[in-house]
């Protein structure tokens, strides 16, 4: 770089591996300013060298959000993508960068700092839905992924099933935009559990299968999200439409939901 | 290599606002670097993609679009993906919250417009709602000012454009030199280094200010979007509910949030004051609520 050399400066901690091959990729949204610490604790438990990642911040004071980034984890990177789509759509703008980057691993861990001010018990929620991450169950995670089948591990309390097979309908307000979605992405499903609150750990090829031109069909996907903090009033939401979604993305490549206590 | 062309082929952005950025040998500036990225070319953009993320990343960059020739009216989505990691990317150059685009265009002006038009409305849809796209052809910005360093070689033009930083605030300038071999760049740096003492502390004072001001923005349009949040969960909650009954029918039922309210207001709200506050007096003489708290706030109102 010649003279210019001290015009760049580089972030020595941020340099990746160059094999950009990992066992976990964390695909991980904060938004809360009071649970992000909380949950970057929680995630500590991966903080191997197998391990990248990668964030998307969405709240207002990132600059001391970054700073408990780097204090915690050697291998990340940082996005601040705009608030489109809650966490659906930051999960969805990450995986397009991870792809984009060429990056792969074996497994991706889908989480966010799930807050849900309106419910007594929002952070019982959390808790139970980061049970995978407690050491027993981490252990286990390599053993159960040994069966080829299962491509999403999630906490067994929030593995659901609104479809009535009588009906044909699926029992939430969002059926109708379910159903044009499945169409859209031609998908045939026969197994219609999703994992409620969407943190669990999928396979990363599931992913890539998914969206192996990850361009255009993640912006379409992103463009059609609500914006903000969505309430559906009766009508159903893209949001809550991909938050199932993302379960059928292995139910439809023939993958099983596998749910741990 | 190919790739080398376009990381070469930079603008040299240096901006006053970022003097914190760990610079001990340059007072109060910091050069950023401005990318030239050509649109619908998805081995530069890629490319770009990767150097920043795995080989250097500069403390501050933007990108600048050079459009030419016939442009296609839309945007190509897989180069759409990979802008807007860049655009996303924390480091990523923002005038008070707001991300920088430069153009530089030699095809035709109301192409280019459009083509801004549309990449501009893609953008929104995605999320980013703010972007300030700037022609670097043009030096007058409503936001910002900036100005062509090739033609700024000594001391005055430093101290001048130092004088209009601290009228204007904030202020960008840009090169077409290739930033390895610039040494133009590197003298103007020294020669605004060299100032006099209270005007750059004075520049340095506005910096702060301003990184302080657009740090409170940031947190206003939090609030804000908070409050937004709450109010629609509020209206939310006092909604009619649609129950199906069945699959043909629905019939519009109270929430049990507003069976609550109106509970409260039938049966306790719309009671006379006098009758309401005969009740307090009755609690007290059944013990239940201390006599003290009739007159006093500040004492303890209920008895567990």
């Amino acid at each position: 770089m010649g003279n210019n050399q001290h015009l760049l400066t580089k972030d020595k901690q941020h340099r990746l591996k160059e094999k950009r091959e990992y066992r976990y990729v964390v695909i991980c949204q904060l938004f809360y300013p009071d649970e992000i610490n909380g949950l970057l604790d929680v995630l500590s438990i991966l903080n191997r060298n197998e391990t990248l990642f990668v964030f998307n911040i969405g709240t207002f004071d990132k600059s001391s959000v970054i700073e408990a980034i780097k204090k915690r984890f050697e291998q990340y990177l940082i996005y601040e993508n705009p608030q489109k789509g809650r966490d659906i759509g930051a999960k969805l703008f990450l995986i397009n960068a991870i792809l984009n980057l060429g990056i792969t691993a074996e497994y991706a861990l889908m989480v966010h700092d799930k807050k849900s001010p309106h419910l007594s018990n929002g952070s019982g929620w959390r808790n139970d839905l980061l049970k995978i991450l407690e050491p027993k169950n981490l252990n286990r995670v390599q053993d159960i992924f040994k069966d080829p089948e299962i491509g999403v591990i999630a906490s067994l309390k929030f593995i659901e099933n609104e479809y009535d097979p009588i009906t044909k309908k699926f029992k939430c307000r969002s059926n109708h935009i379910l159903k044009h979605l499945i169409k859209e992405m031609k998908w045939e499903i026969t197994d219609y559990r999703f994992v409620a609150g969407c943190i669990f750990l999928i396979r990363f090829e599931i992913l890539k299968n998914s969206f192996s031109d990850p361009g255009s069909k993640i912006i379409n996907i992103i463009s059609s999200l609500e914006f903000g903090n969505v309430l559906d009033f009766n009508k159903g939401t893209f949001i809550h439409s991909w938050e199932r979604l993302f379960s059928w993305l292995a139910t439809s490549q023939g993958y099983r939901i596998y749910g741990i206590h | 290599m190919e790739s080398t062309r376009y990381l070469v082929k930079t603008h040299l952005i240096t901006d006053i606002g970022f003097y914190k950025s760990n610079r001990q040998d340059i007072p109060f500036f910091v050069c950023n670097v401005s990318f030239l990225i050509p649109p619908d070319n998805l081995k530069a953009i890629s490319e770009l993609l990767y150097f920043l993320t795995f080989e250097d990343k500069p403390a501050e960059f933007c990108l600048t679009i050079h459009l030419e020739g016939a442009l296609n009216a839309g945007v190509n989505e897989k180069w759409m993906s990979f802008f807007i990691t860049l655009l996303a990317d924390i480091n990523y150059s923002k005038f008070r919250g707001n991300h920088i685009v430069f153009i530089d265009s030699v095809a035709n002006m109301t192409e280019t417009y459009q083509w801004v038009k549309n990449l501009s409305d893609q953008l929104r849809s995605l999320g980013f709602k703010k972007i300030i796209f700037h022609d670097i052809r043009e030096t007058e910005c409503e936001d910002f000012r900036l100005f062509n360093i090739d033609f700024l070689q000594n001391i005055d033009s430093a101290e001048r454009l130092l004088s209009e930083s601290i009228k204007e605030l904030h202020f960008y300038f840009f090169s077409k030199v290739i930033i390895h071999e610039s040494k133009k760049i590197e003298n103007f740096i020294n020669a605004v280094s060299s100032l006099e003492e209270r005007t750059t502390n004075m520049a340095i004072q506005i910096n702060n200010l301003n990184a302080l001001l657009a740090n409170q923005n940031e947190y206003v349009a939090y609030l804000e979007e908070s409050l937004k949040s709450k109010t629609e969960y509020l209206s939310f909650l006092l909604r009619p509910v649609q129950e199906n009954s069945n699959d043909h029918s629905s019939t519009e039922v109270l929430s049990d949030i507003q069976k609550m309210k109106n509970f409260y207001h039938y049966e306790y709200e719309i009671l006379p004051l006098w009758f309401k506050r005969l009740g307090h007096i009755i609690k007290v003489i059944m013990g239940k609520r201390s006599f003290r708290s009739l007159f006093d706030d500040n004492v303890k109102k209920y008895r567990d």
